[in-house]
C-alpha cells in the first residue's frame, strides 16, 4: 500500500491518499482528485504534491515520503464524489480535524445512497421512457422496461462477482437483447427502439463526460485512456446486442427494418 | 413538449442509478428538460444536421456549471444524468444493424454519423466549461505553491 523505507508513514498523509482514491475509484475526474489532495495536505499541514491518473496517485510530501496507491476498479457512484468533495471543503478550511475526516472516509466504503433494488427499478424506467423516445409506442415500453431491468441487474451481479467490465457489459447487452426479440417476435414492430433504450443503460456516461472534462483540464493521459475505454465499452455492448439479433435475423425471425 | 418530458423524466431516473443525491437529481431534471428544449427547437430547422446536438449539449453543460456553483457541489451531478437522452443510441443500433445484414457502407456510413454527433454533444460539454467555467468562478481559487 505504501511505498517508504525509513520512517513510518506520517498518517495525514495516508488519509489524503485514501480520499484520492475513494473519488477516484467513484469516477470523479483528475483534476478534481489531484485538487483536492492538494488542498487536504495543505490543510493537514503536510505540503504534497500528488500526480493522478485513472489506474494510480501518487502523492510526495517535500522532503519526505512519497505514498502509492493503485487503483484497480472504476466505477460511477457518484454520491461518493459528492460525499467526499464536501468533507474535503469543511478540511480545507479547517472545520474538519484528520481524525475526523479519517473517520468519515472509513465509513463511506461500498456507500449506496439508493439501494440496489431502487436502481434497477430506475434503470428499467429509463429504458422504457428513452425507448419511447427513439419511437417505440407504449404498447412496446414494458419490453423495454424489461431489457433496462435485465441489463442493470446483469451488470450489478457480474460487477459484485469481479467478472471484468468488458466482459460484463458483453453479456448484459446479449441479454438485454431478448425482450427486444421478444417484442419483435410478437409483431409488436418496434423491436429497434425497445433494443435502443434498453441499451442505454450500459452507456459509460460518467466515463465519457469525465474524459471530456479531463481533456479540457489539460489532462491528456486521463482524457485519453478514459475516452478509450468508454469507445471499448461502447464496442462490447454494441458486440453483445449484435449476436442475439444477428441468430435472429439469420433464422428469419420478424425485425422492424 | 412530450420530448422535453420524456428526455427531463430519463435523466432523473438515470441520476437514480449514478446515485446522486435527490435535490441534484432533481436539478439534473431541470438542465436536461431545458437543453432537449433548445435541441428540440433547433431540430425542426433543416439543415442544421448536428447543430441542434451541439446547442443541447452546450445548454446542458452551461446550466451544469451554474447549478454546481450554485449548489457547491460537483459538476458531474448535473452534466451526467442530463446528457444521457442526446447520447445517439438508436443511431448506434441502426448502425448495428445495417452492418449485420451485410449493408457494409450504409451501416459505416450510420456509424460515422453516430460518432459525429457523439463528437459534438462532446465539443458542446467541452465549450461550456472552458467558458462559462471562469464566468461564474468570478476569482479562481488560489492553487496551494509549488513545492521543490
Amino acid at each position: 500500500m505504501s511505498t517508504t523505507r525509513h520512517d513510518p508513514l506520517p498518517d495525514p498523509l495516508t488519509t489524503i491518499a485514501e480520499a484520492g482514491v475513494l473519488l477516484l475509484t467513484a469516477g470523479a475526474e483528475t483534476s478534481r482528485v489531484e485538487d483536492t489532495m492538494e488542498r487536504l495536505a495543505m490543510a493537514f499541514g503536510v505540503p504534497a504534491q500528488a500526480m493522478v491518473m485513472p489506474t494510480a496517485l501518487f502523492l510526495h510530501q517535500a522532503g519526505g515520503p512519497t505514498v502509492m496507491q493503485r487503483v484497480r476498479r472504476r466505477g460511477n457512484n457518484l454520491a461518493v464524489v459528492e460525499l467526499v468533495n464536501g468533507w474535503s471543503r469543511e478540511a480545507a478550511i479547517g472545520q474538519l480535524p484528520p481524525a475526523a475526516f479519517q473517520e468519515r472516509l472509513s465509513s463511506v466504503a461500498g456507500y449506496r445512497r439508493y439501494s440496489p433494488a431502487l436502481e434497477v427499478a430506475a434503470a428499467g424506467l429509463a429504458a422504457a421512457l428513452l425507448a419511447v423516445l427513439f419511437g417505440a409506442t407504449w404498447e412496446s415500453a414494458p419490453f423495454a422496461l424489461l431489457s433496462g431491468v435485465v441489463a442493470q441487474s446483469v451488470r450489478a451481479l457480474f460487477r459484485a462477482h469481479g467478472v471484468s467490465p468488458g466482459v460484463t457489459d458483453f453479456l448484459g447487452a446479449m441479454l438485454a437483447c431478448l425482450p427486444a426479440l421478444l417484442d419483435a417476435g410478437l409483431g409488436l414492430g418496434h423491436g429497434g427502439a425497445v433494443l435502443a433504450g434498453g441499451l442505454m443503460v450500459l452507456v459509460p456516461g460518467v466515463m465519457l463526460t469525465t474524459g471530456v472534462r479531463d481533456g479540457i483540464a489539460g489532462d491528456l493521459l486521463s482524457s485519453v485512456s478514459r475516452l478509450l475505454e468508454a469507445a471499448l465499452v461502447a464496442a462490447a455492448v454494441a458486440a453483445g446486442a449484435a449476436l442475439p439479433l444477428y441468430l435472429y435475423i439469420l433464422s428469419h425471425g420478424r425485425w422492424p427494418a | 413538449m412530450m420530448g422535453v418530458a420524456l428526455a427531463a423524466l430519463s435523466a432523473l431516473l438515470f441520476g437514480v442509478v449514478y446515485q446522486c443525491p435527490w435535490r441534484a437529481v432533481l436539478l439534473a431534471g431541470v438542465v436536461a428538460a431545458l437543453g432537449w428544449s433548445v435541441y428540440a427547437e433547433l431540430g425542426q430547422v433543416p439543415h442544421l444536421t448536428v447543430l441542434p446536438d451541439f446547442a443541447g449539449a452546450l445548454t446542458v453543460g452551461a446550466l451544469a456549471e451554474v447549478a454546481a456553483v450554485w449548489r457547491r457541489q460537483p459538476v458531474p451531478l448535473f452534466v451526467v444524468p442530463a446528457i444521457i437522452p442526446f447520447v445517439p443510441g438508436y443511431t448506434a443500433y441502426q448502425s448495428m444493424l445495417t452492418l449485420i445484414r451485410g449493408h457494409f457502407v450504409a451501416g459505416l456510413s450510420l456509424g460515422l454519423s453516430a460518432l459525429v454527433i457523439a463528437g459534438s454533444l462532446a465539443v458542446g460539454l467541452a465549450m461550456a466549461t472552458a467558458v462559462v467555467r471562469p464566468l461564474v468562478h468570478r476569482r479562481p481559487p488560489p492553487r496551494p505553491p509549488r513545492l521543490t
